[in-house]
């Protein structure tokens, strides 16, 4: 090798190199937590991410809501701290760990999981708060549908041979239980968020313990996307939520599908039908089914809006749903009036029950949903077998 | 295990290494290398090791017999019998046999006759088509004279595992490392740190920031193929034919680069294969392992060209044929095989009308030809392949790729390596400082890439 002798050569360079990145990766793996980045949204995604088997705790110490960031609107960014702790199977049940032997498995989606919010602040952490460990979080960031088998499968690894399983169905705008087209959309929304958006936060992450100094880029530049001046340029993704104003003036960010809510006439029956299908299967096999119906930000607060040139055609969408599952003998909790009277009356306190700058309900809400859910699943957890 | 994982740069391989140069004799770094091979193959699926060890020990054993003296030339051919029937079957069984399942299946229907042929549940082993070459190519050269058996088992498991070409290639015949296994230890080793650092970043950056950052932009369009248009079906063609040679060629130059820090040269396997000017040039360009061994152990004993002109193309295009299907159990890869074995024979017949084309037109032919193969290669069943045929040579309009800046910029920066650049071993491998800076700071790039980033496995692992 030519070069002075006074410069270390090529071979040892290169080893010495080698070892100060060995010895900066395992100084990474004694940090406090495995992996923190700027947005609960990211943490999610990160949490898709890790590998099952063992427990992680994932913190975002600067949470960017999705809302804001997605379309845009970066005057309502901002930033809360958030802790995710997950399962040897890859759920959220919170430090505590999961729930043994279980009396009911929660099949949520994000709601479910709790974006935005910390362990504590879940869904199925303040139903267990109030009723006892009985309640299992299997929700995902997406909205869960499964086969009976599937369902049958998760609960029965969970270690519960019988009880309920409780599934989430969201009345958003884009997601409608009419297969088979809702899969199309779901597979979508997966990927605008698998494949497009999981890096696009705008500063150094550090994500599987490691250190990723352009989170930012990897997707945005397939897309030619780019971020100026902290916006999504450009923006294919801008539509996507709305500014809406309540009757205080407060000005909030809504999924534009919410409010935009199309659902075919027989949507309710198409729905029901495959509920009561999926009860009849989960019994069976020795299950039993319950229904949470959860209402859209659009949809709690309608009453409460300045501007109701768009009417709300989720309340009936939902009314249906509800009615027909009771007819058919499914158990089903529709939260909608819970929540709308609930937002009412915080909202003369000056506070939200939703996230004013994301579609997802925050810590409060999650909690007056939980207290109604607690309500509901007691006598149902009484009788179950 | 990949070399382009954190598993492998930040645990396996300096403790390899490390372990290595410390050991004090040479049956010790026998076992220890051949150890690492096992470990190596294991992190993919431990129980196919069992496979590889039979494999070795069939061949080994091979070896011995045909060392010994007083066999007549008869019997020592039947003794190749058996290794080489192991081998293949081996690798038919668990390469081909569904793929030979399917075919019976489908010709039944043809011919109105449908046979049911159920599916093995196999997976195929990783490298498996790699390590038979090992173990075929080491027993004929045996037969052949051309090597001495080795007594020793440890040095044959070590030439037959050794990691830095177990999976993937190159195909080092046991002559070819015969005197560097010898010497296990006694390599210059500072000399051959440096050589093997310098091919290794080379090669890691050929992955890391070429292979698979066209691959990043291309495979989603390849995806959906069918909405390519004229313009996008050529820039992904492009694109993969890029990425094919920097993919496989940045593996080799590793390979070659991990055999040096062990001390063992590990000959070339890339020659700037898209400087060719004509299809046999390409061929001795372009995976030189692969296709010497094909020309020794398959053309010539099927006659080459002794045998006259109409003979000599019936051999080139089985030997295509056979490299075609070597690739991968699919017709696809037979059809590609058959479309070099029929540029080869033109290539023949028509030598010296093409030797008085000026040679700028030569190269650029004979790359567009190749790029046309790579759509046949890519595809994964021939309506995809005839969906890009039909896309590239019919102009049809479509919106624009996504992240088409990007792709143009690598494409020219690849063009100017693949087309201009030296290849490995045209170099000198002795860096100024400033060129020593830039290698650090590649290599920096990549490791930090690698510790960001999902691994990306190699397009060959699959053959």
């Amino acid at each position: 090798m030519s070069g002075s002798s006074r410069v270390l050569p090529f071979g040892p360079s290169c080893s010495l190199l080698l070892g100060i990145f060995i010895a900066a990766r395992v100084a990474v793996s004694f940090l406090p937590c495995e992996s923190w980045g700027p947005s609960g949204y990211l943490c999610s995604v990160g949490y898709l991410e890790l590998p099952s088997g063992r427990s992680h705790t994932v913190v975002a110490n600067a949470a960017i809501p999705e809302g804001a960031r997605l379309s845009n609107r970066i005057e309502f960014l901002s930033f809360r701290s958030e802790r995710f702790t997950l399962d040897q199977r890859g759920y959220r049940n919170g430090p505590d760990g999961a729930v043994n032997k279980p009396q009911a498995v929660y099949f949520g989606s994000s709601f479910g999981l709790g974006l935005g919010l910390n362990d504590e602040e879940t869904f199925t952490a303040q139903v267990n708060r109030q009723l006892g460990p009985i309640i299992y979080n299997a929700s995902q960031i997406f909205d869960t549908f499964l086969s009976a088998d599937r369902f049958t499968l998760m609960a029965r690894e969970t270690g519960m041979e019988h009880g309920w399983i409780v599934v989430e169905i969201l009345n958003r705008g884009s997601f409608k239980y009419t297969p088979p087209s809702r899969s199309r959309l779901k597979d979508d929304y997966r990927a605008i968020h698998d494949e497009l958006l999981r890096s696009m936060v705008p500063i150094v992450s550090v994500r599987r313990r490691i250190i990723n100094p352009y989170a930012l880029t990897r997707e945005s530049s397939l897309l030619n996307m780019r971020l100026e001046d902290g916006r999504i340029l450009p923006n294919p993704f801008h539509d996507l939520y709305s500014e809406e104003q309540l009757i205080t003036g407060r000005k909030v960010l809504m999924f534009s599908d919410d409010k935009q809510f199309s659902q075919r006439p027989d949507s309710p029956n198409i729905t029901a039908d495959a509920l009561l299908l999926l009860r009849d299967e989960l019994e069976r096999r020795g299950y039993r089914l319950a229904v949470i119906l959860l209402p859209n930000s659009y949809s709690v607060y309608y009453p409460l809006l300045r501007n109701h040139e768009t009417p709300d055609a989720s309340v009936q969408y939902m009314l249906d749903l509800s009615l027909r599952l009771s007819a058919g003998g499914v158990e089903a909790l529709n939260l909608l009036p819970e929540m709308r009277a609930a937002a009412r009356s915080e909202l003369n306190r000056d506070r939200m029950i939703y996230f004013s700058d994301d579609a997802h309900w925050n810590a409060l809400g999650c909690r007056i949903a939980a207290h109604a859910a607690a309500e509901w699943l007691q006598p149902l957890l009484d009788h179950a077998f | 295990m990949l070399f382009n994982s954190q598993v492998f740069l930040f645990l396996f391989l300096p403790i390899a290494y490390l372990v290595f140069w410390l050991l004090g004799t040479k049956k010790q770094r026998y076992i220890w290398l051949a150890i690492t091979g096992y470990v190596f193959y294991a992190g993919w699926n431990w129980k196919f090791c069992f496979l590889m060890l039979f494999s070795t020990l069939v061949s080994y054993s091979t070896g011995l017999l045909l060392l010994r003296d007083g066999w007549t030339e008869r019997q020592r051919k039947r003794i190749l019998v058996v290794p080489i029937t192991v081998d293949l079957l081996l690798l038919g069984f668990f390469k081909y046999a569904n793929f030979t399942l399917d075919s019976v299946s489908r010709i039944s229907i043809l011919f109105g006759r449908p046979v049911l042929a159920h599916h093995f549940d196999i997976v195929l082993p990783i490298g498996i088509s790699f390590y038979t070459f090992h173990t075929i190519s080491y027993v004929v050269d045996c037969y052949r004279r051309v090597v001495r058996p080795t007594r020793n088992f440890w040095e044959f498991a070590t030439y037959v595992s050794l990691f830095s070409q177990l999976v993937a290639g190159p195909i080092v015949r046991f002559r070819q490392i015969e005197g560097d296994l010898e010497n296990l230890g006694s390599a210059p080793r500072g000399k051959y740190l440096n050589l093997g650092c310098s091919y290794f970043i080379i090669g890691l950056c050929q992955k890391v920031m070429l292979a698979d950052l066209i691959a990043a932009v291309i495979d989603p369009a390849l995806a959906h193929y069918a909405q390519l248009g004229t313009v996008t079906a050529w820039a992904c063609m492009l694109g993969y034919t890029y990425q094919i040679y920097f993919d496989f060629a940045g593996y080799s130059n590793m390979a070659v680069g991990l055999g040096y820090l062990f001390g063992i040269r590990i000959p070339q396997n890339f020659a700037s294969p898209y400087r060719a000017d004509g299809i046999s040039d390409f061929w001795r360009r372009w995976h030189i392992s692969l296709s010497s061994c094909l020309r020794d152990y398959l053309y010539i004993p099927l006659g080459g060209s002794r045998k006259g002109e109409a003979m000599a193309y019936r051999n080139l295009m089985f030997t295509m044929l056979i490299g075609g299907l070597w690739h991968g159990a699919s017709w696809v890869f037979v059809a590609w095989g058959a479309y070099h074995g029929i540029l080869l024979s033109l290539n023949r017949a028509f030598s010296s009308a093409w030797e008085r084309i000026p040679i700028l037109a030569r190269r650029v032919t004979t790359f567009l030809l190749v790029v046309v193969g790579w759509v046949l290669f890519r595809s994964t069943d021939f309506g995809m392949a005839a969906t890009l045929f039909g896309k590239m040579f019919r102009f049809e309009t479509s919106p624009a790729l996504t992240a088409l800046t990007a792709l143009v910029a690598l494409l020219m920066v690849a063009f100017g390596f693949a087309h201009f650049g030296k290849n490995t071993f045209e170099m000198t491998h002795e860096w100024g400082l400033a060129m020593r800076c830039t290698w650090l700071i590649a290599f920096a790039i990549c490791l930090v890439r690698i510790m960001t980033w999902q691994d990306t496995p190699f397009l060959y692992f699959q053959f």
